[in-house]
Protein backbone atom coordinates (compact mmCIF):
# COMPACT_ATOMS: atom_id res chain seq x y z
CA UNK A 1 0.00 0.00 0.00
CA UNK A 2 1.37 3.53 -0.70
CA UNK A 3 2.53 5.68 1.63
CA UNK A 4 3.17 9.27 0.97
CA UNK A 5 5.11 10.11 4.04
CA UNK A 6 7.44 7.07 4.22
CA UNK A 7 7.97 8.11 -0.25
CA UNK A 8 8.69 11.47 1.15
CA UNK A 9 11.12 10.72 3.61
CA UNK A 10 12.80 8.08 2.10
CA UNK A 11 15.29 9.74 0.34
CA UNK A 12 16.20 11.59 3.93
CA UNK A 13 16.78 8.26 5.38
CA UNK A 14 20.39 8.18 3.92
CA UNK A 15 21.65 11.48 5.12
CA UNK A 16 20.28 11.33 8.40
CA UNK A 17 22.26 8.16 9.11
CA UNK A 18 25.28 10.12 7.81
CA UNK A 19 24.32 13.43 10.01
CA UNK A 20 23.87 15.54 6.78
CA UNK A 21 20.60 17.13 7.27
CA UNK A 22 19.77 20.54 8.73
CA UNK A 23 18.66 19.94 12.75
CA UNK A 24 14.80 21.17 11.06
CA UNK A 25 14.92 17.99 9.13
CA UNK A 26 16.30 15.91 11.49
CA UNK A 27 13.63 16.54 13.83
CA UNK A 28 11.23 15.60 10.82
CA UNK A 29 12.82 12.65 10.27
CA UNK A 30 12.84 11.28 13.46
CA UNK A 31 9.02 12.19 14.42
CA UNK A 32 8.40 10.17 11.07
CA UNK A 33 10.82 7.18 12.36
CA UNK A 34 8.81 7.19 15.69
CA UNK A 35 5.69 6.86 13.48
CA UNK A 36 6.61 4.62 10.94
CA UNK A 37 8.30 0.76 11.72
CA UNK A 38 9.40 0.34 8.34
CA UNK A 39 11.18 3.56 7.73
CA UNK A 40 13.12 3.11 11.15
CA UNK A 41 14.24 -0.80 10.12
CA UNK A 42 15.51 0.83 7.01
CA UNK A 43 17.87 2.98 8.84
CA UNK A 44 18.51 -0.14 10.82
CA UNK A 45 19.32 -1.95 7.61
CA UNK A 46 21.41 1.07 6.34
CA UNK A 47 23.52 1.40 9.57
CA UNK A 48 24.23 -2.52 9.55
CA UNK A 49 25.00 -2.63 5.59
CA UNK A 50 27.66 0.45 6.25
CA UNK A 51 29.11 -1.27 9.26
CA UNK A 52 29.33 -4.69 7.70
CA UNK A 53 31.10 -2.73 4.51
CA UNK A 54 33.16 -1.03 6.35
CA UNK A 55 34.48 -3.92 8.64
CA UNK A 56 34.49 -6.02 5.64
CA UNK A 57 36.60 -4.13 3.95
CA UNK A 58 38.95 -3.34 6.83
CA UNK A 59 39.48 -6.98 7.46
CA UNK A 60 41.02 -7.27 3.98
CA UNK A 61 43.41 -5.35 5.26
CA UNK A 62 44.70 -7.59 7.53
CA UNK A 63 46.15 -9.76 4.60
CA UNK A 64 48.66 -7.29 3.43
CA UNK A 65 52.06 -6.69 4.70
CA UNK A 66 52.10 -3.13 5.32
CA UNK A 67 55.95 -2.53 5.49
CA UNK A 68 56.72 -4.20 2.25
CA UNK A 69 54.05 -2.08 0.96
CA UNK A 70 55.25 1.14 2.36
CA UNK A 71 59.20 -0.30 1.48
CA UNK A 72 57.32 -0.81 -2.27
CA UNK A 73 56.26 2.74 -2.41
CA UNK A 74 59.90 3.99 -1.24
CA UNK A 75 61.65 2.12 -3.82
CA UNK A 76 59.77 3.59 -6.76
CA UNK A 77 60.69 7.42 -5.37
CA UNK A 78 63.15 9.12 -7.07
CA UNK A 79 63.61 12.30 -5.52
CA UNK A 80 65.78 15.41 -6.37
CA UNK A 81 69.60 14.93 -5.58
CA UNK A 82 70.07 18.08 -3.61
CA UNK A 83 73.27 19.97 -2.75
CA UNK A 84 75.79 18.66 0.02
CA UNK A 85 74.60 21.83 2.47
CA UNK A 86 70.75 21.41 1.54
CA UNK A 87 71.04 17.40 2.51
CA UNK A 88 72.86 18.41 6.00
CA UNK A 89 70.57 20.67 6.87
CA UNK A 90 67.58 18.27 5.80
CA UNK A 91 69.71 15.28 8.20
CA UNK A 92 69.83 17.69 10.84
CA UNK A 93 66.25 19.29 10.75
CA UNK A 94 64.82 15.48 10.17
CA UNK A 95 67.11 14.23 13.64
CA UNK A 96 65.61 17.24 15.25
CA UNK A 97 61.67 16.64 13.58
CA UNK A 98 61.99 12.72 14.47
CA UNK A 99 64.77 11.87 16.82
CA UNK A 100 64.09 15.56 19.13
CA UNK A 101 63.71 13.24 22.24
CA UNK A 102 66.89 10.82 21.68
CA UNK A 103 68.92 13.73 20.17
CA UNK A 104 68.18 16.49 23.04
CA UNK A 105 69.58 13.01 25.75
CA UNK A 106 72.47 12.69 23.88
CA UNK A 107 73.24 16.43 23.65
CA UNK A 108 72.67 16.31 27.42
CA UNK A 109 74.66 13.72 28.33
CA UNK A 110 77.85 14.84 25.90
CA UNK A 111 77.50 18.05 27.86
CA UNK A 112 77.57 16.71 31.11
CA UNK A 113 80.20 14.14 30.00
CA UNK A 114 82.40 17.40 29.19
CA UNK A 115 81.37 18.90 32.48
CA UNK A 116 82.83 16.27 34.20
CA UNK A 117 85.80 15.29 32.12
CA UNK A 118 87.45 18.81 31.68
CA UNK A 119 88.12 19.20 35.41
CA UNK A 120 89.28 15.86 36.11
CA UNK A 121 91.83 15.94 33.19
CA UNK A 122 93.50 19.43 34.20
CA UNK A 123 93.49 18.26 38.03
CA UNK A 124 95.65 14.88 36.82
CA UNK A 125 97.58 16.86 34.77
CA UNK A 126 98.57 19.41 37.59
CA UNK A 127 100.15 16.14 39.58
CA UNK A 128 102.79 15.16 37.07
CA UNK A 129 106.62 16.03 36.79
CA UNK A 130 107.42 19.06 34.60
CA UNK A 131 108.56 17.29 31.38
CA UNK A 132 106.40 14.18 31.85
CA UNK A 133 104.77 12.63 28.76
CA UNK A 134 106.84 15.41 26.31
CA UNK A 135 107.37 14.46 23.08
CA UNK A 136 111.31 14.73 23.76
CA UNK A 137 113.60 15.85 26.60
CA UNK A 138 116.28 17.82 26.26
CA UNK A 139 119.88 17.88 27.84
CA UNK A 140 120.48 20.94 29.66
CA UNK A 141 124.34 20.10 31.27
CA UNK A 142 126.08 17.38 31.08
CA UNK A 143 128.67 16.97 34.20
CA UNK A 144 130.46 15.31 36.45
CA UNK A 145 131.61 14.28 39.89
CA UNK A 146 134.80 16.34 40.77
CA UNK A 147 135.52 13.24 43.25
CA UNK A 148 134.60 10.20 40.83
CA UNK A 149 137.22 8.68 38.43
CA UNK A 150 135.46 9.06 35.56
CA UNK A 151 135.84 10.16 31.92
CA UNK A 152 132.96 11.96 29.56
CA UNK A 153 133.35 10.44 25.73
CA UNK A 154 130.76 12.32 23.81
CA UNK A 155 129.49 11.41 20.37
CA UNK A 156 127.89 13.86 18.12
CA UNK A 157 125.25 12.39 15.79
CA UNK A 158 123.98 13.61 12.58
CA UNK A 159 120.80 15.52 13.24
CA UNK A 160 122.83 16.89 16.23
CA UNK A 161 121.58 14.89 18.97
CA UNK A 162 124.90 14.00 22.03
CA UNK A 163 125.55 10.02 22.93
CA UNK A 164 127.76 10.40 26.25
CA UNK A 165 129.54 7.61 27.61
CA UNK A 166 130.79 8.13 31.28
CA UNK A 167 133.51 5.86 31.59
CA UNK A 168 135.77 5.33 34.48
CA UNK A 169 139.30 5.96 34.17
CA UNK A 170 141.82 3.53 33.31
CA UNK A 171 144.62 4.20 35.39
CA UNK A 172 142.46 4.52 38.63
CA UNK A 173 140.32 1.90 40.60
CA UNK A 174 141.31 -1.17 39.23
CA UNK A 175 144.27 -2.48 36.58
CA UNK A 176 140.94 -3.88 34.39
CA UNK A 177 139.40 -0.73 34.34
CA UNK A 178 136.34 -1.33 36.58
CA UNK A 179 132.72 -1.19 35.58
CA UNK A 180 131.77 1.12 32.51
CA UNK A 181 128.78 3.54 32.72
CA UNK A 182 127.26 5.66 30.10
CA UNK A 183 124.48 7.40 29.60
CA UNK A 184 122.78 9.03 26.35
CA UNK A 185 120.22 11.27 25.05
CA UNK A 186 118.86 10.14 21.86
CA UNK A 187 120.16 6.96 20.43
CA UNK A 188 119.87 4.35 17.20
CA UNK A 189 120.83 1.42 17.17
CA UNK A 190 123.51 2.14 14.79
CA UNK A 191 125.79 3.96 17.48
CA UNK A 192 124.92 0.91 20.06
CA UNK A 193 126.49 -1.37 17.57
CA UNK A 194 129.49 0.77 16.51
CA UNK A 195 130.36 0.43 20.56
CA UNK A 196 129.35 -3.03 21.66
CA UNK A 197 131.90 -3.36 24.95
CA UNK A 198 130.30 -0.30 26.19
CA UNK A 199 127.23 0.16 28.87
CA UNK A 200 124.23 2.62 27.95
CA UNK A 201 122.29 4.71 30.30
CA UNK A 202 119.83 7.55 29.81
CA UNK A 203 120.01 10.63 31.08
CA UNK B 1 54.82 12.00 16.77
CA UNK B 2 51.28 13.20 15.87
CA UNK B 3 52.11 15.83 12.20
CA UNK B 4 49.05 17.18 10.42
CA UNK B 5 49.07 16.31 6.87
CA UNK B 6 50.06 19.51 5.38
CA UNK B 7 53.46 19.76 7.88
CA UNK B 8 54.54 16.49 6.48
CA UNK B 9 53.46 17.43 2.73
CA UNK B 10 55.17 20.66 3.45
CA UNK B 11 58.59 18.56 4.67
CA UNK B 12 58.32 16.10 1.36
CA UNK B 13 58.72 19.23 -0.61
CA UNK B 14 61.81 20.00 1.12
CA UNK B 15 63.20 16.43 0.41
CA UNK B 16 62.05 15.03 3.28
CA UNK B 17 61.45 11.04 1.96
CA UNK B 18 60.62 10.39 6.16
CA UNK B 19 57.59 13.05 5.95
CA UNK B 20 55.99 10.62 3.14
CA UNK B 21 56.74 7.68 4.51
CA UNK B 22 54.67 8.34 7.34
CA UNK B 23 51.68 9.91 4.97
CA UNK B 24 52.18 6.38 3.66
CA UNK B 25 51.88 4.51 6.58
CA UNK B 26 48.71 7.27 7.49
CA UNK B 27 46.76 6.26 5.15
CA UNK B 28 47.62 3.26 3.13
CA UNK B 29 45.02 0.58 4.64
CA UNK B 30 41.96 3.04 4.05
CA UNK B 31 43.62 3.93 0.03
CA UNK B 32 43.88 -0.05 -0.24
CA UNK B 33 40.61 -0.18 1.46
CA UNK B 34 38.54 1.66 -1.28
CA UNK B 35 41.12 -0.21 -4.11
CA UNK B 36 39.82 -3.43 -3.29
CA UNK B 37 36.49 -2.30 -2.93
CA UNK B 38 36.66 -0.88 -6.35
CA UNK B 39 38.39 -3.30 -7.91
CA UNK B 40 38.12 -7.65 -6.93
CA UNK B 41 41.67 -8.58 -7.35
CA UNK B 42 43.67 -7.84 -4.20
CA UNK B 43 47.08 -7.90 -5.91
CA UNK B 44 45.47 -5.37 -8.22
CA UNK B 45 44.45 -3.27 -5.86
CA UNK B 46 47.84 -3.25 -3.79
CA UNK B 47 49.48 -2.25 -6.87
CA UNK B 48 46.92 0.44 -7.47
CA UNK B 49 47.06 2.14 -3.70
CA UNK B 50 51.10 1.74 -4.27
CA UNK B 51 50.74 3.39 -7.80
CA UNK B 52 48.27 6.23 -6.04
CA UNK B 53 51.14 6.99 -3.45
CA UNK B 54 54.03 7.29 -5.90
CA UNK B 55 51.75 9.82 -8.39
CA UNK B 56 50.76 11.94 -5.34
CA UNK B 57 54.86 11.80 -4.11
CA UNK B 58 55.20 12.56 -8.58
CA UNK B 59 52.92 15.37 -8.48
CA UNK B 60 53.00 16.97 -4.78
CA UNK B 61 53.66 20.83 -6.52
CA UNK B 62 50.28 19.98 -8.15
CA UNK B 63 48.54 19.76 -4.86
CA UNK B 64 47.61 23.59 -4.10
CA UNK B 65 46.09 22.43 0.03
CA UNK B 66 42.49 23.82 -0.72
CA UNK B 67 41.29 20.26 -0.52
CA UNK B 68 42.52 18.23 2.38
CA UNK B 69 45.46 16.30 1.43
CA UNK B 70 43.47 12.74 1.88
CA UNK B 71 40.48 13.78 -0.74
CA UNK B 72 42.99 14.33 -2.70
CA UNK B 73 44.64 11.42 -2.18
CA UNK B 74 41.85 9.76 -2.48
CA UNK B 75 40.62 11.19 -5.51
CA UNK B 76 43.91 10.11 -7.40
CA UNK B 77 43.16 6.63 -5.72
CA UNK B 78 39.35 6.59 -7.15
CA UNK B 79 40.93 7.86 -10.68
CA UNK B 80 43.35 5.34 -10.89
CA UNK B 81 40.37 2.18 -10.04
CA UNK B 82 38.48 4.15 -13.05
CA UNK B 83 41.14 3.67 -15.64
CA UNK B 84 41.64 -0.04 -14.40
CA UNK B 85 38.42 -0.64 -14.55
CA UNK B 86 37.87 1.52 -18.02
CA UNK B 87 40.92 -0.61 -19.87
CA UNK B 88 38.81 -4.00 -18.35
CA UNK B 89 35.61 -2.49 -20.27
CA UNK B 90 33.89 -1.62 -17.33
CA UNK B 91 30.14 0.23 -18.34
CA UNK B 92 29.35 1.38 -14.61
CA UNK B 93 28.42 4.54 -15.57
CA UNK B 94 25.79 3.45 -17.81
CA UNK B 95 24.37 1.47 -15.29
CA UNK B 96 24.53 4.41 -12.90
CA UNK B 97 22.65 6.35 -15.19
CA UNK B 98 19.85 3.74 -15.20
CA UNK B 99 19.50 3.23 -11.67
CA UNK B 100 18.72 6.89 -11.11
CA UNK B 101 16.26 7.18 -12.67
CA UNK B 102 14.35 3.67 -11.53
CA UNK B 103 12.01 4.79 -8.59
CA UNK B 104 12.81 3.87 -5.22
CA UNK B 105 12.69 0.34 -5.34
CA UNK B 106 12.49 -0.72 -2.09
CA UNK B 107 9.86 -3.47 -2.60
CA UNK B 108 12.18 -6.32 -2.97
CA UNK B 109 14.59 -5.76 -0.43
CA UNK B 110 13.86 -7.70 2.81
CA UNK B 111 13.99 -4.13 4.71
CA UNK B 112 14.68 -4.18 8.30
CA UNK B 113 16.54 -8.19 7.93
CA UNK B 114 20.48 -7.00 8.26
CA UNK B 115 19.62 -4.71 11.07
CA UNK B 116 17.56 -7.63 13.21
CA UNK B 117 20.25 -9.94 12.34
CA UNK B 118 22.92 -8.17 12.99
CA UNK B 119 21.99 -6.01 16.02
CA UNK B 120 22.63 -2.52 16.69
CA UNK B 121 26.94 -2.37 16.55
CA UNK B 122 27.01 -5.25 14.01
CA UNK B 123 30.73 -4.20 14.25
CA UNK B 124 30.66 -6.59 17.41
CA UNK B 125 29.40 -9.41 15.43
CA UNK B 126 31.86 -12.52 14.95
CA UNK B 127 32.31 -11.69 11.41
CA UNK B 128 34.24 -14.68 9.81
CA UNK B 129 36.51 -13.94 7.18
CA UNK B 130 34.80 -16.22 4.73
CA UNK B 131 32.00 -13.63 5.23
CA UNK B 132 33.90 -10.87 4.98
CA UNK B 133 35.36 -12.11 1.57
CA UNK B 134 31.54 -12.50 0.79
CA UNK B 135 30.38 -8.84 1.26
CA UNK B 136 33.31 -7.71 -0.28
CA UNK B 137 31.98 -9.55 -3.54
CA UNK B 138 28.95 -8.10 -2.85
CA UNK B 139 30.25 -5.11 -2.61
CA UNK B 140 32.03 -5.62 -6.38
CA UNK B 141 28.29 -5.98 -7.77
CA UNK B 142 26.86 -2.44 -7.67
CA UNK B 143 27.43 -0.31 -9.86
CA UNK B 144 30.96 1.28 -10.26
CA UNK B 145 29.86 5.11 -9.33
CA UNK B 146 27.48 3.83 -6.49
CA UNK B 147 30.12 1.88 -5.05
CA UNK B 148 32.84 4.57 -5.41
CA UNK B 149 30.73 7.36 -3.60
CA UNK B 150 29.94 4.82 -0.63
CA UNK B 151 33.18 3.60 -0.06
CA UNK B 152 34.38 7.08 0.10
CA UNK B 153 31.78 7.71 2.38
CA UNK B 154 31.89 4.55 4.26
CA UNK B 155 35.29 3.88 4.07
CA UNK B 156 37.30 6.80 4.23
CA UNK B 157 34.12 8.46 6.13
CA UNK B 158 33.73 11.69 3.66
CA UNK B 159 31.42 14.56 4.36
CA UNK B 160 28.65 15.33 1.58
CA UNK B 161 30.96 18.67 1.03
CA UNK B 162 33.94 16.30 0.63
CA UNK B 163 32.30 13.82 -1.69
CA UNK B 164 30.65 16.64 -3.86
CA UNK B 165 34.51 18.36 -4.25
CA UNK B 166 36.42 14.43 -4.63
CA UNK B 167 33.89 13.16 -7.75
CA UNK B 168 32.86 17.08 -8.67
CA UNK B 169 29.46 16.59 -8.84
CA UNK B 170 26.82 18.60 -6.83
CA UNK B 171 25.81 18.04 -3.57
CA UNK B 172 22.30 17.26 -4.36
CA UNK B 173 23.73 14.00 -6.93
CA UNK B 174 26.09 13.23 -3.99
CA UNK B 175 22.86 12.64 -1.42
CA UNK B 176 20.82 10.91 -4.38
CA UNK B 177 23.22 8.64 -5.60
CA UNK B 178 24.58 7.44 -2.19
CA UNK B 179 20.43 6.81 -0.98
CA UNK B 180 20.66 4.18 -4.50
CA UNK B 181 23.67 2.99 -3.70
CA UNK B 182 22.64 2.30 -0.19
CA UNK B 183 19.11 0.81 -1.41
CA UNK B 184 21.31 -1.63 -3.41
CA UNK B 185 24.09 -2.80 -0.64
CA UNK B 186 20.90 -3.55 1.87
CA UNK B 187 19.21 -5.82 -1.01
CA UNK B 188 22.71 -7.47 -2.16
CA UNK B 189 23.86 -7.80 1.44
CA UNK B 190 20.35 -9.26 2.49
CA UNK B 191 20.28 -11.95 0.29
CA UNK B 192 23.83 -12.70 1.19
CA UNK B 193 22.88 -13.10 4.86
CA UNK B 194 20.58 -15.29 4.21
CA UNK B 195 22.18 -17.44 2.25
CA UNK B 196 25.22 -17.64 4.86
CA UNK B 197 22.62 -17.46 8.05
CA UNK B 198 20.95 -20.63 6.56
CA UNK B 199 24.74 -22.14 6.56
CA UNK B 200 26.42 -20.95 9.17
CA UNK B 201 24.55 -18.60 11.18
CA UNK B 202 25.77 -14.58 11.46
CA UNK B 203 26.29 -12.43 14.34
CA UNK B 204 26.45 -15.24 16.73
CA UNK B 205 29.18 -14.14 19.19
Amino acid sequence: MKNPARDKFLPLLSPYVDGELSPEERQQVEQHLANNKESAAQVADFRAADALMRHALDMQGDDVDWKAFTDGVMAQLTPEKLPLLERLKLTLSELFTYQRGPMVAAMVGAAAAIAIAVPVAMKLGAGLPAGYGADRVEVQTVSIDSDSSVRPVVMETDDGDAVIWVVEAADRDSPDGGKKKKKTGDSSEEELNQVPEKRQGDL
Amino acid sequence: MATDDLTLVQRVRTGDQRAFKLLIERYQRKVYGIAVGMLKDREEARDVAQEAFVKVYKYLDHFKGDASFYTWLYRITVNICIDVLRRKGSKGDEHLEFDETLAHDTAEANIGALGTRLGTNPQKSALRKELADRITAAIHQIPEAHRKILLLREVEGMSYEELAKTLEIPKGTVMSRLFHARLKMQKILGEYLELDESKAGVGNE
